[in-house]
This record gives C-alpha cells, sequence and structure tokens, in this order.
C-alpha cells in the first residue's frame, strides 16, 4: 500500500509534468521520441539504470527458455541482434561512415549515432548515468523508458493495475498496445526530428532504412509471451475467438496497426524537414531510392498506375502513406475520410516535383496531427472479417495494377498480403511472396521484385 | 552607301571565277512573296518591344547557296573550266546542310513518337507547339512566336518552312533581315554581306572585323572558336536567357540525355559545310591576312600551321566548361529573365546526370573515387566539361593554384549542403564562368605548333591513365585526342600504335556518332521527312558498361607508346 506522503508526491510531479506539457506544446510537429521525452523528464535530466540493474537471475535473467518470463535479459543479450547496436558501430564499416562524413569523432561516441544505437533519450541522459550504459547497445530502457523511477516499483502488484499513461508519466513507455510498441519501434526505423538516417549518411555507407512493423517484430526474437498477444486480441473480439486464430488475427492487426504508426512518423519527420529552412529539401531519404538510382534506359512505357498523376521527374514519395487509407478503413477508424482527403492533397504536392517545402510542411503536419488522433482511439476496436477481406483484396489489387511502382511501395504491399491471407483463414488466396524479413535488403530484393530488363 | 541586292549579287558573282554559272541564275525564280507570313505580320504588332532583325529565311540564301558545283565546267569543244578556286565560300552549303546535317530534323522531330509520348507525360498537347521545345528545336527567334493563352503558338507554324526545317541557317549565323521601325534602324547583314572583296576592300564584308559585323549587322561570329562555342552550347547545354532549357522533367518524360559537348568533333559529324581557313587557296589567305580587320588573322596572330582545330578545341573545352556554370549559376538565380517558363530550383538538370542515375551495387568504382565534396551522396556537378579545360588551362600556362582559385568558392558553396548553397553557388558559379571566358579568349589568340600539339596529346594520355573519369569525361579524352592526331597528320612517334588501341575503344563505347541511328517516317506540315533518331538502346548501356579500370589501362599503354 502506498503511504499518503507518496500519493501527495505522485500528484505533484503529475501535475507539474501536466504543466509542463502544456506550456512546452509546440506549434511544429514533434516526435514520439521527443514526446516521451518531454513527458517521462518533468525537466530533469532523464535517468537510466543500465541493462545490468534488470539482469538479476530472480528478475528479467533466469535462462529459461527463449521468450519465456523471467528470461527477457537472457533472450534479448543472446538472440536480440538489438543487443549488438552499440557494439557495431566499432565496425569498419562505421568507421568508414565516419571518414565519409569527414568527423574525427569515433562512430562509438558520436550523439548522432548513439539516438538509435544506444537509446532515443541518450543525448538528454543524465550525465551521472553509468559509463558501460553505452554498450548496452538498444538495451531495456532503449524501449521500455528510462527505469530510474519505475525500476522500485514496476514489480509490485500496484503496477499492474496502473494505467499505461500512468506509467509512462514515470517514465515506462506502453509496449504491451500494438500502437505502443509500434511507436518505439518507429523512432529509429522510420526516424524522427534529430534521429535521421539522412541521405547523407546513406551515402557515406549506412544501409538505408526499411520497415515494416509485423515483419521487423515477427523476425525480432520475442522476449515476451505471445499468447498473451494473442489473447488480448482475442479479448478484443465481439465474438470471441479461439488461441489459434488469435496469432494470425495479431499479425494482421499488427501489420494494420504498423501501416499507420509508421505513417505517423513519416508525416512528422516529412513535417520537420518541410518546415525547417535550415533543413535540406528535398530530403532524398524521404523518397524511393530507384526512383533515381538506376541506369539510365531506354525510357520503358510505364503505365497509368505507375505514373499516377506524378510529374515526370519527380522523385517517387509516399510509401510510407500509399496504404494508410485502406489500412484506416479495415481497422475503421475515426475521422477516415478527412485523413484520406489530406493525403492525397499532400501526395498531390509530393508528386508535383520539386515539391514546395511550405506547403508539404503544411499539409504534413495536419495529416500527422489527424493521424496521431485516429491512431489514439485504435488500440481494442475490433476488426471484422469483413473489413479485412476487402483490406485484402485491395492489397491484391496493388500488387497487380502497381507492379511497375515504385519499390518502397511494392515492397510494404508484398508484407502485408500474407499477414492479412492468414488471418482471414479460409479467405480468399492470393499468391504468397514467400519474402521474410531478412531479404529486406533492397540490394537483393530489387532484383528479385522487378522483371528482368531487355 | 547602301547596295542593292543586284549590285551585291554581281559583285560576288564578278570575284568569283568563273561568272558565267552565276549569271545564269533565275533570280526571279525566287520571289520574295514568302516573307509576308508570319515574320512580317509580327514586325507590324506593337506588342513586340525589342528592335530584332527580320529572319528572312533559308529561301534567300539558297539563291546563293544551293549550287552544289562539284566539278568543273566543260566548255564547247572540251575545254574545262575550273570552278570555285578561290575556296572563300562553298556554295553549296545548302545541300551539305539538307543532306547530312541533322539541325535540319531538329523541328522534326519534335512529331515522332518519342516526342508524342513525351508531351503526354508532360501534359504537353503537342510538343512542336510548345515554346520550350522549340526555343532549341528550330532557329526561327523565339520572340516571332508568339504563344496564345494554351502556352503553345499557333498551329499555323507547323507548315512554314523557316520553322519546320529545325536550325537552319539563319539559327547559327542571325537573322538576316532590317528592322525598321519609326525611331529604330537596324540593318541586317543580308545585303551587305554580298558585298565582294574588291579593291579599295571598305566595303568588303569578307574583311569586317567579326565584332562589326556581329555589333552592325547581327551576323553572329561563328569564325572565333569562343563565339562559336558558345553559340552551340546555347542549345547543346542550355542557355536560361534564351529559353533554352532542357529540364530534369524533360528528360524524365523521355529526352535523350544531352551528351558532352567537343565543338571540333560535333562540327566534324555535322559536318562543317565550310572550307577550313587553312585549307582555302594560298591566294585567298594571303588577301584575307593582309585585309582582315579580325584580330585573329591578322598578320601576326596567324599561322597557318598553327593547329586552329587543336586551337579550337582547347578554347571550346574552356568556354564549354564557362557556359556550362553560366547555366548553373542562371538556373540557381531566380533573379535571372527567361522567355520561357523556368524550373524551380534545385533543377536537376544542372547536375551530373550519373551522380544519381546508376544502380546501386557495391563494391563500384563510384565509391572508389573521391567524392567531387568531399562529403558522398551530394548531387555533383557534371565532371566532363572540366576534363579538357583543365588541360587547355595547363597548356596555356596557367597554374594549378589560379585553376584552382575559383572552383574552390564554387565548390565549398555546390557541396556545403545537397543541392548547395543557392545563393552562393549561383555567385561562384557566375564568377568561375567569367574567369574561365576570359582565360578562353585569351588562348583563343595564341596559335600552336607542333610541340605544343604533342605536348597536350601526352597529357590528354596522361590525365586518361592517372584519374578514375566518368564515362563522359573519358570519352571528351578520346575526341580531343582524335582532333589532334587528324591535325597533325599522325605524324608523332608511336602514332600508328596509339591508333591500333584506340579505334577498337572509340568503336565499342567512346566516339561520338550521330548515325548510330534508326530511320523514322515523319510527317511534317503535310510533308513526309524521313528523319533518323537517336537509338537510345545502342547508346545508353555503353554508359551502363562503361568500367574506367579498363579505360585507364588502355590509355597507360599508350602513353608508354608516346614516351
Amino acid at each position: 500500500m502506498k503511504s499518503p506522503l507518496d500519493r501527495r508526491f505522485w500528484l505533484l510531479a503529475i501535475a507539474i509534468a501536466g504543466v509542463c506539457i502544456g506550456v512546452r506544446r509546440l506549434p511544429a510537429p514533434h516526435s514520439v521520441a521527443a514526446n516521451e521525452q518531454r513527458e517521462a523528464g518533468s525537466g530533469s535530466a532523464v535517468q537510466f539504470v543500465g541493462a545490468g540493474s534488470c539482469s538479476a537471475s530472480a528478475c528479467h535473467n533466469a535462462n529459461f527458455a527463449r521468450g519465456a518470463t523471467g528470461s527477457e535479459f537472457t533472450t534479448w543479450m543472446a538472440r536480440d541482434r538489438h543487443a549488438k547496436a552499440h557494439e557495431t558501430l566499432f565496425d569498419e564499416r562505421s568507421a568508414r561512415i565516419q571518414k565519409n562524413r569527414q568527423t574525427a569523432t569515433p562512430a562509438q561516441d558520436d550523439r548522432r549515432c548513439l539516438g538509435c544505437h544506444v537509446a532515443p533519450e541518450f543525448g538528454s541522459a543524465s550525465p551521472s548515468a553509468p559509463a558501460y550504459f553505452k554498450t548496452d547497445g538498444v538495451s531495456c530502457e532503449s524501449c521500455h523508458g528510462p527505469a530510474k523511477r519505475w525500476l522500485p516499483i514496476h514489480h509490485l502488484d500496484a503496477w499492474q493495475r496502473k494505467s499505461p499513461a500512468r506509467k509512462k508519466q514515470l517514465g515506462m513507455n506502453d509496449t504491451q498496445s500494438l500502437v505502443g510498441r509500434a511507436q518505439v519501434c518507429v523512432a529509429c526505423h522510420v526516424g524522427a526530428p534529430g534521429m535521421e538516417v539522412d541521405h547523407d549518411l546513406i551515402a557515406a555507407g549506412h544501409p538505408r532504412l526499411h520497415f515494416e512493423f509485423a515483419a521487423y517484430h515477427g523476425a525480432m526474437p520475442g522476449h515476451w509471451s505471445a499468447g498473451k498477444d494473442y489473447a488480448r486480441v482475442n479479448r478484443a473480439r465481439a465474438d470471441g475467438r479461439d488461441a489459434q486464430r488469435g496469432q494470425a488475427e495479431f499479425e494482421a492487426r499488427a501489420w494494420l496497426v504498423g501501416q499507420l504508426v509508421t505513417a505517423h512518423a513519416a508525416l512528422e519527420l516529412l513535417a520537420d524537414r518541410a518546415g525547417d529552412q535550415k533543413k535540406t529539401w528535398p530530403e532524398f531519404a524521404d523518397f524511393d531510392c530507384a526512383a533515381c538510382h538506376h541506369d539510365l534506359w531506354p525510357s520503358r512505357p510505364k503505365s497509368k498506375s505507375a505514373q499516377r498523376g506524378r510529374k515526370p521527374g519527380s522523385l517517387s514519395w509516399g510509401h510510407h502513406v500509399a496504404l494508410t487509407p485502406m489500412s484506416l478503413d479495415a481497422l475503421r477508424a475515426p475521422a477516415r475520410a478527412e485523413v484520406r482527403t489530406v493525403l492525397a492533397e499532400l501526395q498531390k504536392i509530393m508528386d508535383a516535383g520539386p515539391a514546395r517545402r511550405i506547403p508539404a510542411a503544411k499539409h504534413a503536419t495536419q495529416a500527422a496531427a489527424m493521424l496521431r488522433a485516429a491512431i489514439a482511439r485504435l488500440d481494442g476496436r475490433t476488426i471484422r472479417d469483413a473489413s479485412l477481406e476487402v483490406a485484402f483484396l485491395q492489397l491484391v489489387a496493388e500488387q497487380t495494377t502497381r507492379h511497375d511502382g515504385p519499390y518502397d511501395e511494392r515492397m510494404q504491399i508484398h508484407l502485408g498480403l500474407e499477414p492479412l491471407r492468414r488471418a482471414l483463414g479460409n479467405g480468399p488466396r492470393a499468391p504468397t511472396t514467400g519474402l521474410s524479413v531478412r531479404e529486406f535488403d533492397p540490394l537483393t530484393l530489387r532484383r528479385r521484385l522487378e522483371l528482368p530488363r531487355k | 552607301m547602301r547596295f542593292t541586292r543586284s549590285t551585291a549579287m554581281w559583285l560576288v558573282v564578278a570575284f568569283a571565277a568563273p561568272t558565267s554559272v552565276y549569271l545564269g541564275m533565275n533570280q526571279t525564280s525566287f520571289g520574295r512573296d514568302w516573307q509576308g507570313g508570319v515574320t512580317g505580320a509580327q514586325e507590324k504588332n506593337p506588342d513586340q518591344p525589342r528592335p530584332e532583325r527580320r529572319h528572312v529565311g533559308f529561301r534567300e540564301c539558297v539563291r546563293c547557296h544551293n549550287s552544289g558545283v562539284t566539278g568543273d565546267i566543260v566548255l564547247p569543244g572540251g575545254a574545262k573550266l575550273a570552278l570555285m578556286k578561290e575556296q572563300w565560300v562553298l556554295y553549296k552549303e545548302y545541300p551539305i546542310w539538307a543532306e547530312k546535317d541533322k539541325h535540319g530534323q531538329a523541328y522534326a522531330v519534335l512529331l515522332n513518337e518519342r516526342s508524342k509520348s513525351m508531351g503526354k507525360l508532360l501534359g504537353v498537347a503537342e510538343v512542336h507547339r510548345d515554346p520550350r521545345c522549340l526555343a532549341c528545336h528550330t532557329g526561327f527567334p523565339l520572340s516571332r512566336m508568339k504563344p496564345g493563352k494554351d502556352g503553345l503558338v499557333h498551329r499555323d507554324l507547323e507548315k512554314d518552312l523557316d520553322i519546320n526545317l529545325g536550325v537552319s541557317c539563319e539559327g547559327c549565323h542571325g537573322p538576316s533581315g532590317d528592322y525598321r521601325s519609326d525611331k529604330v534602324v537596324l540593318l541586317g547583314w543580308m545585303d551587305p554581306h554580298q558585298i565582294a572583296p574588291k579593291p579599295p576592300y571598305e566595303q568588303a564584308w569578307r574583311f569586317k572585323s567579326p565584332r562589326e559585323k556581329q555589333s552592325q549587322y547581327g551576323f553572329y561570329d561563328v569564325r572565333s572558336p569562343a563565339s562559336k562555342t558558345k553559340l552551340c552550347v546555347s542549345c547543346h547545354l542550355g542557355d536560361v536567357e534564351l529559353g533554352r532549357i532542357v529540364t530534369h522533367e524533360m528528360f524524365a518524360a523521355g529526352h535523350p540525355p544531352l551528351p558532352g559537348f567537343e565543338v571540333e568533333t560535333f562540327t566534324q559529324q555535322m559536318p562543317g559545310h565550310w572550307v577550313e581557313f587553312s585549307a582555302k587557296s594560298k591566294q585567298v589567305r594571303e588577301l584575307f591576312v593582309e585585309h582582315t580587320k579580325d584580330e585573329l588573322y591578322a598578320r601576326k596572330a596567324y599561322k597557318r600551321d598553327g593547329l586552329p582545330r587543336t586551337r579550337s578545341m582547347l578554347v571550346g573545352a574552356v568556354i564549354t566548361a564557362s557556359e556550362y556554370l553560366r547555366q548553373v549559376s542562371q538556373l540557381a538565380d531566380e533573379e535571372v529573365k527567361s522567355p520561357v517558363r523556368r524550373p524551380a530550383w534545385p533543377e536537376f538538370a544542372a547536375f551530373d546526370c550519373y551522380a544519381c542515375h546508376h544502380e546501386l551495387k557495391s563494391p563500384s568504382w563510384r565509391q572508389e573515387r573521391k567524392p567531387a565534396g568531399k562529403i558522398p551522396g551530394r548531387p555533383a556537378l557534371h565532371d566532363w566539361p572540366f576534363a579538357l579545360a583543365r588541360i587547355a588551362l595547363k597548356n596555356a600556362g596557367v597554374s594549378r593554384g589560379d585553376v584552382d582559385a575559383p572552383f574552390a568558392n564554387l565548390r565549398d558553396a555546390i557541396y556545403r549542403k545537397p543541392f548547395g548553397d543557392q545563393l552562393a553557388a549561383s555567385k561562384a558559379a557566375r564568377l568561375a564562368a567569367a574567369w574561365l571566358r576570359e582565360k578562353g579568349l585569351e588562348i583563343e589568340k595564341k596559335p600552336l605548333d607542333k610541340d605544343d600539339g604533342i605536348a597536350i596529346l601526352k597529357d590528354i594520355i596522361a590525365t586518361g591513365s592517372r584519374e578514375t573519369l566518368d564515362y563522359e569525361s573519358a570519352r571528351q579524352l578520346v575526341w580531343a585526342y582524335n582532333v589532334i592526331d587528324k591535325e597533325l597528320r599522325s605524324e608523332y612517334p608511336g602514332a600508328k600504335k596509339v591508333h591500333a588501341l584506340l579505334e577498337p575503344m572509340g568503336k565499342d563505347t567512346l566516339l561520338l556518332d550521330l548515325r548510330k541511328y534508326r530511320k523514322a517516317t515523319i510527317v511534317v506540315g503535310g510533308q513526309r521527312r524521313t528523319t533518323e533518331e537517336v537509338d537510345l538502346h545502342i547508346v545508353l548501356p555503353f554508359v551502363s558498361s562503361y568500367q574506367p579500370a579498363e579505360f585507364r589501362k588502355r590509355f597507360g599503354a599508350i602513353g608508354a607508346l608516346l614516351k
């Protein structure tokens, strides 16, 4: 039980946090990461405790089977590549990247790298944070939030009864809901202002970011109970479902939610890049690599759908939002017609090439805000088979008509087909792609997806 | 004193031996009725603010320049009368142009399949009526083809031969008619250029200085390599102020890539419709050098064996580089006015196509090169305009430090961030262009000798065997080598062996060959015409398959032969 003193303390903290959020609400779009930081920080430095604090054998380091409760640390340590995120900064490629960027700072110490290769809040972490924290790579607190304030209490029964919002106020991110989970990923895997893999970085040798939440989620060696994930989905169903269907439906839902959260992150990033006159515009990393990076070839007749009203020579933008309207429909998200309209206008601006940055910033900001509102009201919403089927058929149609569209967009279509098909069980079937996230590499995939050139 | 046409004709004819051929020419068969049309009508248009000379049209030119005389005249009784010994003017300029020069197809291609498909993608109903296309695809002045509300010029212009014959006489030589209004009279060069060089030579057109011809009569100077190159690249690269801009949007819609330009190689491909000065008869050369006010040919400056083509190549290279930078500066400077809708910055067409347009693969020779702007991934300027310009400057004794100075600012401005710092880049490009222009004009004044030629050959080879060059730059070197080699008549040690190494390279990838075409039939203004279209299926794969290491190796082998 809490003492009255305790309660007063927390109320005060919440009040201060509330005031801070109110005062610091910026007209400019802000990132998920920045939001989290603001909400968790209450003005004081973010405080990490390090993965070592989670790894007591009685807590998360039990060394049971992969994914079992109690062996989260073990699973992450042994199997999850996030654990090597900092280590990779010591390798030859990282050294080359820094050399190309003309910077003398080694990658392992460069703040530009550490935001994603350690933790989003790394830059604002308290200077008293233990030095070895960096070497943990993307560890517990990178995703779950700085633990200084929740570490002593998160194992208590009372903690379990706290709402995700209250947990967040103490620094812990919501990773139970699909939305919360996806939001944690996109900060690095799509990017956020200040945490960007821009074209300069890519040209220096950094791999291009590709992201699709469900595929990445499936490829990550989970350190949580997948059964609970499936059960949560089943509970959300009005009609109740068996456990087997739970998995398929979880994946479908992950894909749909992932689409929206990813789109939101991409829009916020675009709004920031377009709105900040100091930033590069256009930022090539926003666009399909293959839009420019192809040998010049005698023009092949482009299908109407591939051109889709795009001005010739404009860069192909939009793979992160291309399937947003469809996903909103399938999830029966609120205000989806309005989002669709704003996105269509934004697409038009981006397709007019060279895109004008002020209207782009305006529309991207607007679309991001609307999407944010829609996402906030998403969790727990039921999905009907009928809407899944519509989404699936739409994807099949997109796959056929946009076969010569931009690579990134085709990638998103391909990756959605499989989870939706499986969720529909005996529903309509489409050719499966057989692609896994391991092949999520533009250099190999481009060849696989494309018809041979003549 | 104003010469009537017939007097002038008579004088020309009187000088050219024999005269009889021309006296028989039916002058009345070319009426002047065709001058009505668009040109005349627009001249009266009060909306036309700028005095511009009238475009007279090719019909007037062919009265003299279409004789096509190829052999001697056989007189009754079998004696032969030699023609055209003077060789100042060929008098068959028109047939050469009409039969061989692709400039004559410039308009017709606007009606081919590629152009139609471009129109569809660009949302232009008929590209052959779009001023942005006509600016280069016809020699008819853009100012005389006012577009209507739909942005397109009048449909009937398609039937006008002076427009639909593409880049014809006055496109490169300048509108030749007079301009007369209440306030201004601008004489054209049509009449004065027919004044023959007869003693005392004061009025003789031939001996007037190019500057006078240009400023007094609007006759473009195509004798000076600098001036000629500037004229050529106003289309072959572009010129914002003249409305000649191939935008990235046009390329993306299907416009063939503009190949790197080298004035002597391109001229040879036209082919030229003139006799090189050094090839003209001794008598006419001496008379010219004696009386001309052209400072490039005045007695002191002119040397017959001064490698004029090599010099033209070097001057052309520097001027091309200058013009390229001027274009970059214009594109980045929104204050620069253009008669057509100008693209916004960043205009990708200002940059090197292949900086972005290459397959992503690793390892690749591109990644082994030092990036142009220190930081990789920033759109880079074209390399090729500087490949020969550097050699030209070095040969002219400009030190490496002096060459680098104007470019240091430019590099900094262009590569400071992607697409450069717009204002700083525009300014730095403008200054570097002006500096290059000045150098080009200096180089133009100095005749070369055989040793210079061989030294430049060696420098070309050294550059090619030392540097990792992109496709277009490599091609510049091969072209330049061939220009010099030809002018030296291969009279240097090792020439034969070099040819054996160079020729296959030329054949497979690097030589400019406008004959790599496919024939097409196009209906233009109701007439069927055959055109030769660039076959991108042949040309573009060369660029993709080009291997700089291989090029370097071969140039290295050539270098060993020349030592």
